[in-house]
Formats: structure tokens, sequence, C-alpha cells
């Protein structure tokens, strides 16, 4: 039952998260400067690589998958609701994981042979 | 001749005898009228203790002389301390009497750093050191170190001072540091303490607190020594009589022999067993015969990383998996596990504080075979929630092994055989591409800013791969990257955490380490959190001072980061809009300390702060000739949150 509802309500998020994309274009830079002052660096790192407290968000999720786990978090993850971060900062949130430069190959560096 | 010193004198001439001749004095002060004022009052008596006409020089053997041969028959390498007047006679014995060797003066600047150097310096040499401590005042300043290590089943021998008669305390600050019982701060977080009042008690008590502490399960044990004791000599017909217990052939306790058999039934008759190791390996090998039981059932270990239990990389080794490896175990042994509860139960860590726990497996069979229920106290938590186990063997685990063994050997057909080893195979080949795929995964964070805790550990691992090293420090705030990366192949390569999370433990404890690293040849790097090194900064001098070798490297997050994450969650569930508050009272910024200065302060080499990680393989490369050449150093390195 509740996860019914749960479910109901993430996939109401989804159409509506869509929608938003729709009309929202997300800007990188400022999508990084909240994604340390909305806090998402302290889980998932500066520049979203992940660690023990939240997993690695590159390559970024599509954008309404993106916009459920932030407004229905599956586990742990603290909600953000649109109150905490809106439409437009979660597009410009977004844009900014989208534009993370793609990491070098492992066998690239000498470190990690 | 000043006032004070007449005083001074006047007091030592009364300070003759020791405590022991109690009954004897007592008459004999009271047999002396003509000192009391006349007065309508009953006559408080003074002293208890003979007035005779001892000059203030004493000649020959005094109380704390003996206390450092019971040191010393016990085999006592060190003792940290802070200097403190109840204390002061042993200090002196130690230093003149003694020659400031078994034990060696360490000098410290808290006595939390002390007794936390203890709790470092036991897990690598395995034989426990002391630290001194002030009566009162030290104790408390000692309490949170002497509860990690309680929490953490880590033997150190306190010893405090007091001044037990009221009669002989001489200023006022002497009742500040008196108590009628020191150990009442600490009895809670202590295996056992004494207060002896006599030399004879002391020997006895000292020799019964050391078997007791290394006698698993383990803990910190306190004896006070007196003021009076200390101070005296020790008149000619009391040390005639004097005489030390020795230690002779001990052993730990290990599992019932039977309740054994029972288990290795359990586990040869399971599907998917499962071993979970935590507070495990007491000795270096411990890790070979866990390995042992391992590969004969074919079970994955988990590994809780509270000792050096499994080498990272060896196949069985299935920690990285641990909630996979988890779920689907139908049986688990667990080793000395802390956190029982938690192997078939899940709370997921949310800030709304939930209680409905998931049970991972409800057929699950949980055989425990460990200390925890064998020293269970009161009032500190640390005992954790109530596990229901299937078969529970009080008895130290690693001493349990070769019985477990055994009766697996016994019981194991042909046909079990066949079975444990098709499954060891596969159940390796769930590890094979483990190694790669983090290696991919740090590659992520390879270039970033502020610098990854991932291309730290690794520029470190670059230094020190081809050297006989040892890392005591914690690296849940480095996410496990160590762990992940390196390769700890020896059993003695790591040596857990803290036990109770008090922070200020890996500071000192890792200096304690280095000590018994020193003494063994082997290299210390300790990689420390800003918020634990702001807890003990004077550790440095004291690694300084004694020229202890140790790399610090400071994962300075600019932060108690993981109250940064806390907040953030609080304020999420709240609905409070201004993220940027969460940083009040979270960061360790504005200034930002700069800790290579404090570092060369302290009178340590030191660089920072590095902020491009491309600087980090240099500046370890200098820091690490310091420490070859037997000094300590340290790098402050600005880093991500973990
Ligand atoms: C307190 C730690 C924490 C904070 C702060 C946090 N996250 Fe997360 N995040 C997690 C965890 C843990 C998960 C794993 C799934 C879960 O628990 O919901 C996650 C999952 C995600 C995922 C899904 C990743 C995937 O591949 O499945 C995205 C996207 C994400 N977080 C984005 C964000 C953004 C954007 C912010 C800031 C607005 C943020 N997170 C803040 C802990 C955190």
């Amino acid at each position: 039952m509740k996860i019914n509802l749960l479910l109901g309500a993430a996939l109401v998020l989804f159409s509506a998260a869509a929608f938003a994309q729709d009309s929202l274009k997300g800007n990188a830079q400022t999508g990084k400067d909240l994604f340390v002052a909305k806090g998402c660096y302290s889980c998932h790192g500066f520049v979203g690589q992940g660690s023990r407290e939240g997993p690695r968000l590159m390559p970024a999720l599509p954008y309404p998958a993106f916009v459920a786990q932030l407004r229905t978090p599956r586990t742990i993850m603290p909600p953000y609701t649109a109150t905490l971060v809106n439409d437009q900062q979660a597009a410009d949130i977004h844009a900014y994981l989208e534009s993370q430069p793609k990491p070098p190959d492992p066998k690239s560096i000498k470190l990690l042979q | 001749m000043s006032k004070k010193i007449k005083r001074r004198q006047f007091l030592a001439g009364l300070a003759a005898a020791p405590a022991v001749s109690v009954a004897a004095s007592a008459t004999k002060a009271m047999a002396q009228p003509a000192a009391q004022p006349a007065s309508s009052v009953p006559p408080i008596p003074m002293t208890d203790r003979p007035t005779n006409d001892m000059p203030p020089q004493t000649i020959g053997k005094t109380g704390s002389d003996f206390m450092v041969d019971i040191l010393k028959s016990l085999d006592i390498q060190y003792i940290a301390s802070c200097p403190g007047s109840t204390f002061r006679g042993l200090h002196e014995s130690i230093i003149n009497y003694g020659d400031n060797k078994s034990p060696e003066f360490i000098t410290t600047l808290h006595e939390d750093t002390a007794a936390a150097m203890c709790h470092g310096y036991y897990k690598v040499a395995k034989k426990p050191m002391a630290c001194m401590v002030h009566g009162t005042v030290g104790l408390q300043h000692a309490s949170m170190a002497i509860y990690n290590a309680f929490a953490d089943r880590v033997p150190m021998l306190v010893l405090s001072g007091n001044i037990g008669n009221p009669a002989t305390r001489q200023v006022y600050i002497e009742w500040n540091h008196s108590a009628q019982d020191q150990a009442a701060t600490v009895r809670d977080i202590t295996k056992w303490d004494d207060q002896p009042a006599s030399l004879q008690g002391f020997a006895e008590s000292m020799v019964r607190a050391y078997d007791l502490m290394t006698t698993a399960p383990m803990a910190p044990v306190l004896i006070t020594a007196d003021g009076d004791l200390q101070e005296d000599p020790i008149p000619p017909d009391i040390e005639k009589k004097l005489h030390i217990p020795k230690l002779k052939m001990r052993s730990q306790p290990s599992g019932d022999v039977m309740a054994v058999r029972e288990a290795a039934k359990m586990l040869l008759a399971a599907e998917n067993p499962v071993i979970y190791t935590n507070r495990y390996a007491r000795t270096e090998n411990g890790p070979a015969l866990l390995l042992q039981v391992a590969e004969m059932i074919g079970a994955p270990v988990v590994d809780g990383h509270m000792r050096m239990n499994i080498s990272n990389r060896h196949p069985l080794n299935h920690s990285q998996r641990s909630e996979a490896t988890l779920q689907q175990a139908d049986c688990i042994l667990a080793l000395e596990p802390i956190f029982l509860w938690g192997l078939n139960n899940y709370v997921p860590d949310l800030v709304t504080r939930p209680n409905d726990p998931r049970r991972r497996n409800p057929n699950l069979k949980l055989i425990h075979i460990g200390t925890e229920s064998m020293m269970t106290k009161a009032n500190y938590q640390d005992f954790q929630r109530y596990a229901e186990a299937d078969l529970s063997i009080p008895g130290d685990a690693e001493a349990t092994m070769p019985l477990l063994i055994e009766a697996l050997k016994t019981q194991m057909s042909a046909a079990d055989k066949a079975r444990c080893d098709g499954r060891c195979a596969k159940v390796k080949e769930l590890t094979a591409k483990q190694l790669e795929q983090f290696r991919e995964r740090v590659a992520f964070e390879w270039d970033a800013k502020p610098i990854s805790s991932g291309r730290l550990v690794m520029e470190l691992w670059d230094q020190i791969k081809n050297e006989d090293w040892m890392m005591p420090t914690e690296t849940q705030f480095l996410s496990d990257w160590p762990y992940r990366l390196w390769d700890i192949d020896k059993p003695y390569r790591t040596m857990g955490g803290s036990g109770a999370q008090g922070i200020g433990y890996n500071t000192p404890a890792a200096l304690g380490a280095a000590l018994a690293n020193k003494d063994k040849g082997r290299l210390t790097v300790a990689m420390v959190g800003d918020g634990d090194f702001n807890m003990a900064p004077g550790v440095l001098w004291t690694a300084a001072h004694h020229k202890i070798p140790i790399l610090y490297i400071v994962h300075n997050n600019r932060a108690y980061h993981q109250e940064v994450m806390m907040i953030l969650r609080m304020a999420s569930r709240r609905q409070r809009v201004n993220h940027k508050n969460v940083y009040v009272g979270t960061l360790i910024d504005n200034p930002a300390p700069d800790y290579a200065k404090i570092a060369q302060g302290y009178g340590l080499f030191a660089e920072g702060p590095i902020t491009d990680p491309k600087d980090l393989a240099g500046a370890m490369r200098r820091a690490m000739d310091v420490v070859k050449r037997g000094e300590p150093a340290l790098l402050d390195v600005v880093s991500d949150g973990r």
C-alpha cells in the first residue's frame, strides 16, 4: 500500500519533471555553485565523483530520474523538495553534472597500474 | 631562611614511614598530646603517620622505587605522562632510580594524548604500555581516551596519583587533586581498579591488574598510587618482606569444545556460509587461522576492520561487497563482531530515526564466537542492541579457532569437502574484477580540486608500497580507499579504529603505534582529519621531542564534515531553505588553520597547505626523506569532504 502510494507520487513527479525540463534550460555555472551551496558536494564529492556517503553522479542520470531522486530519494539521501531546490535550480545542477568532462582512462594514470 | 622552607623541612620531618604501619603510628600520634593546644573540643588527630625526627633527606629505597621495580618486572617499556605533583615521587623514581629505561618517560602535552598513545601502542606492540596521570584532573582529561580503549577492548595501565591522607595534603591544591575514590571517574570504562594502602598490596594489585587487562576481554585498568606510599622511605623490616608476584604461564579463554563442534556442524550444513570478523585478530596469527577456516568451508569473509583480520586483496575477502554477501548468507559465523544485531538486521541511517529494522534473512543461522558478553557494564551503551544468536559461544574467537579447525576436520566428509572446495572457487571469482573497478572509479576524481581522497591515498601508496609500512589510522573518512586500492598484505599493516568514535583518537593513537613501529623498524603513515588533529595538536611536540618517526597527513576538509552532512539532513527534513546556515558551527575555516605552521612551531618538518594534486608527490617525497631519517613530518592537504 505504502509502496504503491510512493510509486504514484514518483510517477507524478516524473511527468512534472519532464514538463519542467521542456521549459527550463539549466546553467552549468550556476549549477556548479548550487551543487556546493545546497550541500550536494558533501556526500557526492565536489565533482560528483561519489564517496562512502553517496554514489557517483556521472554520467548524469536523465533529467526526469534525476529530479525524481531529488524529490523522493530512494533511501538515505535527504529529500530536496521544490522549497529547497526549485525546478530551475534542479535544471542548473543537472546541467553542471552533464557538463563534467569525461574522466581520464585509468590505464593512462601511472599510479593506477 | 624563608618561612616557607622552614615549613617544608618541618613537614618533611613528619614524612617518615609509609602508611603501611597505620596501626602502630596511630597509637604513636595520639601519644603526643603536648603538640595539641589545650581545648575543650576533643583534639582532631593531625596525622596517623609517625611524627619522629626523620631528617628531610631520605636515604635508601623509597616506596616509588619499589613501584618502579614492579613496572620493570612487568616489562613496561614506556610510560606517557604530563607531570603532576600527585605522582612526583614515582616520576622521580622512574627517571633516577629506574634510569629512565623500562619504562622510559614519554612527555605528552595532554593526558588524553598519553592514554591514546597507550591505545595505539598496544595494537602494534601487542603488549601494554602505561600512562601516568595527575590525581583527579589528569584522570578526567584522560577519560575519553580510556573510554575509546575500553570500547575497543584494548589494555592500558593507567596510574593515577592521589594524596589519600587528608592530614598530609600540604597546600589547598592537593585537596583539589585528591579523591576519596579516584577510580570513580573511570570505573564504568575500566576492567578493574584499585587504590592500594600498602606497598605489598600495590605489588599484588599491579600484577593482578596486568593479568586482568591482558586476558580477553581486555580493557584498561587503573591503579592509584598514594602520595605518601610513593614518597616515603621503606622501613627496612617492611622492605625485607616485599615480594612482587610473577606472571607465569597464562592462556586466553576459548569457547566450549562441545559448542564449537555444534558450530562446525552448522557450518558444514549451510549452503552459503559467511564469516564476519571485526575485533577478531588478537595476534599476528589471527589472519592465518581465519583463512584456514574460510578456505575449508568455502566462505567469503566480510570484515569490519577493527583489527587487521584479513588481507584486502585475498579473493575470499568480500568486505567491499558486504551487503550482497550478507544478504545471501544462510549461516553467518560472527567472530568478535561487536555489532552482532547488525548482521541480520538493517536500519537505514535516516534522520527521522525510524524504528523498523529489516531482517536480511528470516531463516539465517547466526553463530557468535566472541568475548562481547563477558564484560558488560551497565552505564555506557557500547554493548549494542541485543541480538538473537542461534549458537552463542562466549570466548576469545582467535583462541577458539584451533578448536573449530579441529572440529571441522573431524566432521568433514569427502562429499562435504568437494562441496566446500567447489563453493570456494566460485566465491573467489566474485572478487576477481574488484580492483580494476575501483581503479576506474578513482579515475573520476583524479584531478579534482579540492584534492580527492582517492588521489591522496594513491599518491601516498606510491611512496610506501616498497617500504615495510604500517597505517594506524581510520579510513572511513577517506571513503575507505586504502582498503580498496592498496595491497594490505601483512598481518600488521593496519590496526582498526578508535572503538568509541571519540574524535581526537587518531592523531595520538598513531603516535603510540609509531613508537611501537620504531622499535620494530617499520614506517608509520597516518592520515588524520583536521577535526581529529585539532583535538590534540600537541602530539606533534611529543613526536619531535622523542624523535618518533611518523608521517602525518592532515586530510584537511576544513570542517567537521560528518556534521555538515548531519545538519544538512536535519535542515532538509525541516524544509529550512537557507542551506548556507548549515556551515554555522560545522566549518573549521575563517581563518583556515595553517597546520604546516603549527607543526613547524612544534619542531617538525612540514609543508602545506597543498591544494594542487600535482604537488603531492614532491611534498610526500620530501617528507618521507625526513621520516626515514627517524623524525616526524607533516603535510597539510586541502581535501574534499570524503
Ligand atoms: C547526506 C548525503 C547526501 C546529500 C547531501 C545529497 N545526496 Fe544525493 N544521494 C545520497 C545517497 C546516499 C544516494 C543513494 C540513493 C539514496 O539513498 O537515495 C544519493 C543518490 C543521488 C542521485 C542518484 C544517483 C544514481 O545514479 O542513482 C542523485 C542524482 C543525487 N543523489 C543528487 C543529489 C543532489 C543534486 C544533491 C544536492 C541537491 C544531493 N544528491 C545531496 C546522499 C546525498
